[in-house]
């Protein structure tokens, strides 16, 4: 390769790639939707109402994107151009507890718990951590 | 570059290939988005995705890359010859609607759409073939009544 070349690609900014890989990525995502649902670009102007030569400067990857204008392709398309991942999800419940709600806590195997005078009525459930027993609030009755 | 080969060409006599004549002229401050955003794109095609019809703009028989949508009027004209092999050729400043009213770029564009007919032709009879993202075969070209 061109050592001039070369060297000019390799001084490019940081930004300035980021910045051309998303907008060539939006661009191939609405070209693959447009592909799947069989619409042309002259459908996607259409539907939001812009001239065909304008969706095309877009599919060009040079476009900046407003969050405006990924809602409305959003809308178009019916379909999310671009997908942001949640910090984290909550679980709706029924207030049943499922197979899939469990958690494994590694316990050790169980023994009496120390300080327990009658240990025929009641048990504890502890863990040891080094030398120290360390109880969990928890009691069972035997029965 | 993984995804595509890049070529120039080199104009007998001259120092530098014409892709090293766009660099060298436009990586400048005045010209620094529009060179950033064509050069980023050529950096990202050639190690990510390869070079997608859809990325280019459509000069006749050639292609050009595209300056940013709203602002810069900086081309890079290219033959894109496959999906991973580019000529890159020199660029201009587009100073009118129409490239036939542009000096600066009427050039560059009328070298660029012959060296394209001439590789498609070649490519058709044969005596250019596409291997291994190479391209094998006889890769002197005489470009109008100077440039050989």
């Amino acid at each position: 390769m061109s050592k001039i070349f070369e060297d000019a690609l390799n001084a490019l900014p940081a930004h300035a790639m980021e910045r051309a890989a998303m907008s060539l990525e939006v661009a191939d995502r609405i070209h693959a939707i447009l592909e799947k649902k069989g619409m042309s670009h002259r459908d996607l102007a259409q539907a939001l109402g812009k001239s065909e030569s304008e969706i095309s400067k877009w599919m060009r990857g040079t476009h900046n994107f407003t969050f405006d204008t990924i809602a409305k392709i959003n809308m178009a398309l019916d379909a999310k151009l671009i997908y942001v991942p949640k910090a984290r999800s909550v679980k709706q419940g029924d207030g049943r507890l499922a197979k899939s709600d469990a958690t494994v806590i590694p316990i050790k195997p169980l023994k009496s718990a120390t300080g327990l005078s009658d240990t025929s009525q009641q048990w504890s459930l502890y863990r040891e951590v080094g030398n120290r027993a360390a109880t969990v609030p928890l009691t069972l009755n035997r029965n | 570059m993984n995804k595509i080969t890049y070529y120039s060409f080199h104009i007998e006599g001259d120092d530098l290939c014409e892709v090293e004549k766009f660099v060298t002229r436009f990586n400048i401050p005045a010209y620094k988005d529009d060179y950033e955003n064509i050069m980023s794109v050529v950096r990202h095609m050639g190690t990510c995705t390869g070079a997608g019809e859809h990325y280019f703009r459509h000069e006749r028989a050639a292609e050009a890359l595209p300056p940013p949508y709203r602002s810069g009027n900086v081309r890079l004209y290219c033959s894109r010859v496959s999906p991973d092999i580019v000529i890159l050729g020199n660029g201009c400043v587009k100073t009118a609607q129409k490239v036939q009213q542009s000096e600066d770029c009427l050039f560059h564009f009328e070298f660029m759409n012959a060296l394209s007919r001439q590789i498609t032709e070649r490519i058709v009879e044969g005596d250019l073939r596409m291997f291994n993202r190479q391209l094998e075969g006889n890769l002197h070209f005489k470009i109008g009544d100077c440039y050989e």
